[in-house]
């Protein structure tokens, strides 16, 4: 009896482990393989990744990239970019969000950031985020929808707190402390319209899910998942990182999980013909820059070193007291603390940085100060134009096909004009979906810059219209 | 489709495990070995006073012309006295019978069968003039389980061996066999077979690859595993449903109460199978492997051969999977030998094979970039894990059981596992599952041809 049970209890054993074994394998081989893309360091930063060391705990950059594509198709935006930067020694993590609409370089001309992704793919965003930061990028994270949703689901959801109460595609998010499942948190990450704060206050709730989820850590849902995840992991992210370093960074780096600062990229809204821009405030960015060279050790811990570290430790303080209650009040206490410590070195500085807060009732007004030719901002729920396409897959630009049809149809409505009498002086596509147009009356006494957007399977709306001064596209 | 695939890939996985495990020393049975001495038995059967069993050797031959010579020179010199040994001639067309009259000098003797087993009709019964215990029934071709009918009918001993027309014996086999069956309790038994095309000609129990192409090197590695893992793991479990007809061993009133061999394909699996549903309800009785009775048997050295006598396998597999399937589907959960001839051998041997292939054939077509790269990689690593280890455990077993390979044939090894690995374990799965389906279509013998090769000869060398 004794050696039946030694046997049912070797083989049982063994054909577990067998089984471990060949998950991992194919995780590597298959799983891994088609999540690997790797990317053209910049030439200044071409040495460095030999020189880290994961499992010696060097801090190192990562940086998030949420696309917006199906599966397949190639080109797509990136709509969310979270650079990280963890340091497991100082146990701290940085994150900066970058507004997709800021203003950069790309190949020597200038665009926004998001467009450098489909031009050149994460490669080139990598090259854009380190040129915009001037920090390395050592890795980088590319999720779609479905793989967000896919990972969230298999962390079994995600906690949030929840400080602006809002519904959005028929889902209700009440304020305060909330679960919310991968569908629910794609929603909740990507809404931006129903946030005054704007794209802002849409980074602040991406970056809500990221710390949510790197809390979780290693708690996957259940091993009975393991499958469907490998499953949703295959063709929904795409990373350089080879299964190993993926190993290494979630073995050593968990105890930089401490402390999550975030920073924001001070800056103006700007309108270059016509094409709005997030224009990034050089000294802000200078501050930012420092402070996760700094946290990447790429400089020594200057005299203010101390100073650092102290706020620091301030920080884990406050973060640590708000973990219970969490309220609104002190999370956006946070973020100004921390923003405060970037501009700590020059107290000038933080005399015109008036906080983040501020800033956003800035942009919540609709006065638009930075933008001269803008004479006012509406912004209203408007209502798709109810499509008649079947297959939509991208703006068209096809004059006369019914895509044009419906997508000069709401521009119209958003400019509240009718479409006999409307002038289409100049249309941009943002992305695969959506466009900015430039429209007068036939009069040409109402000058109007129209945001639309297709909404997937309801047919194009106007999100935002801006009111111009004078028709800057006239000479087009 | 996905829990599909892992249920199958358990109980694969399970299988093989299990029975590398169980065939270790450790789980060994108290009654596995002999219980004295081995210098003492030496002695014991080298002066005369070993209690010998009387033992009945049947040999059907069909058209053995090319080995029964082989087969004559190996019976004759074994030191075994309660021994008879009976021919029987299965109406074959090449003189096989005139062939053995030449060889051992045979007169007609008048034989009485039992009665109790049909069979067709036997011409004539004849005794050796050099070898008075040596027999040949000569008969109407009826196949080969129709001449072991015969054969049990005309035999006199208790103990009934049956042998293939190419299986020769180790000069210490019998002994073996009659130690085991000292044991009232065993019925029946399956000796240890090897490769005859890698039988040295001294009496060392060395093995040689060195006159064996890379089919039959194969085929060592898979006798090996098949008889020190598979053979050994399943008696352990009382679930042993081959006693290849190379080698076995029986009672015969077992076989009479059985009603005697059934004129299939797969006499030899039909056989072991009515004396475990003979045995079902009595607990004590059992079914053993006797390892230290060894004999050695003759196979193919073309791939034609090969696919003949492996489709007749697989063939024989089935037809007993459907032959006895109201046995099974009673005692499947009851009878470890049903569980692990439906679970085992049938699912994940036979059914799974179609399934595993249908898989990676859908897969290739229908998502060719990523699957067909995972399955490779996939299949490499199993293969790896499993074709290594399970010949090396092999290889390991044998020498357990005092059989070794010489230290240039090391190399050879190797290049038989590689074989194995990547080309080998292809062509059984292709076997398994065009056998099963040319069953329905096709049941006939296949008789594989001998090689004509003279075994067993001092001073000559078998011919490369």
């Amino acid at each position: 009896m004794g050696k039946k049970f030694l046997l049912i209890t070797l083989t049982s054993l063994t054909v577990f482990i067998l089984g471990l074994i060949s998950l991992t394998f194919q995780f590597v081989t298959s799983t891994g393989a088609s999540m690997n893309e790797d990317f053209e360091q910049n030439g200044k930063y071409e040495e460095r990744k030999d020189d880290i060391s994961l499992t010696d705990g060097d801090p190192i950059s990562i940086l998030l990239m949420g696309v917006d594509s199906r599966p397949g198709e190639e080109s797509g935006r990136a709509d969310t970019m979270v650079l990280m930067t963890i340091n497991p020694q100082s146990e701290s993590i940085h994150m900066v969000s970058i507004p997709r609409d800021t203003h950069i370089r790309i190949n020597g001309g200038l665009d926004k950031i998001n467009s450098s992704y489909q031009v050149g793919g994460p490669g080139m965003t990598i090259n854009s985020v380190e040129t915009l930061l001037d920090v390395p990028v050592d890795y980088f994270i590319e999720v779609n929808m479905k793989g967000f949703e896919g990972i969230v689901n298999a962390y079994g959801g995600v906690e949030v707190n929840n400080d602006l109460e809002f519904t959005d595609k028929h889902v209700h998010f009440p304020k305060g402390e909330i679960k919310l499942d991968g569908k629910e948190a794609l929603i909740y990450a990507r809404m931006r319209k129903k946030d005054p704060r704007g794209d802002f206050g849409r980074q602040k709730r991406q970056r809500q899910v990221i710390e949510a989820l790197m809390q979780k850590g290693e708690s996957i849902a259940s091993v009975t998942k393991f499958r469907d995840i490998i499953n949703v992991l295959q063709h929904n992210v795409k990373t350089n990182m080879n299964p190993i370093e993926m190993w290494n960074i979630q073995a050593n780096y968990k105890s930089a999980r401490e402390t999550i600062e975030a920073h924001k990229i001070e800056g103006k809204d700007k309108t270059f013909k016509g094409t709005y821009y997030y224009m990034p405030d050089k000294k802000n960015l200078d501050n930012i820059s420092l402070t996760l060279k700094k946290h990447l050790e790429l400089v020594p811990n200057g005299p203010d070193a101390e100073q650092n570290r102290s706020s620091n430790k301030e920080n884990v303080e406050k973060q640590n007291a708000d973990k219970l209650p969490q309220n609104e009040t002190s999370q956006s206490k946070d973020e100004q603390g921390s923003v405060k410590k970037d501009s700590g070195k020059e107290s000038s500085s933080e005399a015109t940085n008036n906080g983040p807060d501020e800033e956003e009732t800035d942009k919540n007004s609709n006065e638009t100060g930075d933008q001269p030719n803008v004479k006012r901002v509406i912004n209203k729920d408007w209502t798709p134009v109810p499509t008649n396409q079947t297959n939509h897959t991208k703006v068209t630009f096809d004059e006369g096909s019914l895509d044009w049809e419906e997508m000069t149809a709401a521009i119209a409505k958003g400019a509240d004009l009718s479409p006999n009498d409307m002038i289409l002086w100049w249309v941009e596509g943002q992305g695969m979906n959506s466009v900015i147009a430039t429209v007068t009356n036939k009069a040409q006494t109402d000058n109007f810059r129209v945001h639309v957007e297709w909404i997937e399977g309801r047919g194009y709306a106007p999100f935002k219209v801006e009111e111009l001064y004078e028709n800057d596209q006239k000479h087009q | 489709m996905d829990i599909l695939i892992t249920v199958f890939f358990i109980l694969s996985v399970t299988f093989p495990v299990l029975h590398l495990y169980h065939c270790l020393p450790i789980f060994r049975e108290a009654d596995e070995r002999s219980k004295r001495n081995p210098a003492i038995k030496k002695w014991m059967i080298e002066h005369g006073h070993e209690d010998e069993q009387g033992l009945s050797i049947l040999i059907p031959c069909y058209n053995e012309t090319g080995i029964i010579e082989t087969s004559v020179q190996s019976m004759t010199s074994l030191p075994y006295s309660e021994l008879e040994v009976i021919y029987i001639n299965d109406g074959s067309t090449d003189g096989t019978m005139g062939y053995l009259g030449r060889l051992l000098e045979l007169e007609p003797c008048s034989m009485t069968p039992d009665g109790n087993l049909t069979h067709e009709e036997v011409k004539g019964t004849y005794r050796s003039r050099l070898y008075p215990r040596f027999y040949v029934v000569d008969k109407v071709n009826g196949g080969k389980a129709d001449a072991l009918n015969a054969g049990i009918e005309y035999s006199q001993r208790d103990i009934t061996i049956t042998l293939d027309a190419d299986t020769i014996l180790e000069n210490s086999a019998l002994n073996a066999v009659n130690d085991t069956f000292k044991d009232e309790q065993v019925i029946a038994a399956g000796g240890m077979v090897h490769v005859l095309q890698t039988k040295l000609n001294d009496s060392s129990k060395r093995l040689s690859l060195k006159y064996a192409n890379m089919l039959l090197r194969v085929q060592v590695l898979d006798f090996l595993k098949a008889f020190y893992i598979s053979k050994l793991s399943l008696v352990r479990f009382k679930a042993l449903a081959v006693i290849s007809g190379a080698f076995g061993i029986f009672r015969k009133q077992a076989l009479l109460d059985v009603g005697g061999y059934r004129n299939t394909i797969g006499e030899d699996i039909d056989i072991t199978l009515r004396i475990h549903r003979l045995i079902a309800n009595n607990k004590n009785s059992r079914i053993r492997f006797i390892s230290e009775a060894v004999g050695y048997t003759e196979l193919p050295e073309t791939w034609r051969d090969l696919t003949k006598q492996r489709l007749r396998w697989q063939k024989a597999y089935i037809d007993c999977v459907i032959h006895f399937s109201s046995f099974f589907g009673k005692t499947l959960f009851s009878k470890t030998v049903s569980f692990f001839y439906i679970f085992e051998a049938f699912l994940v041997g036979t059914v799974a094979s179609y399934i595993m292939t249908g898989i990676v054939i859908f897969n290739m077509i229908h998502d060719p970039q990523n699957t067909y790269l995972n399955y490779l990689f996939f299949y490499m690593f199993w293969i790896f894990v499993f074709g290594v280890v399970y010949d090396l455990v092999a290889i390991r077993q044998a020498k357990r059981y005092g059989f070794t390979f010489s230290l240039k044939d090391g190399f050879r090894l190797v290049g038989a596992i590689l074989f194995d690995i990547f080309i080998y374990r292809f062509v059984t799965m292709y076997f398994v599952m065009y056998g099963s389906i040319s069953f329905f279509f096709n049941k006939k013998w296949n008789k594989v041809s001998r090689t004509g090769r003279k075994y067993n000869q001092e001073g000559t060398k078998p011919a490369a």
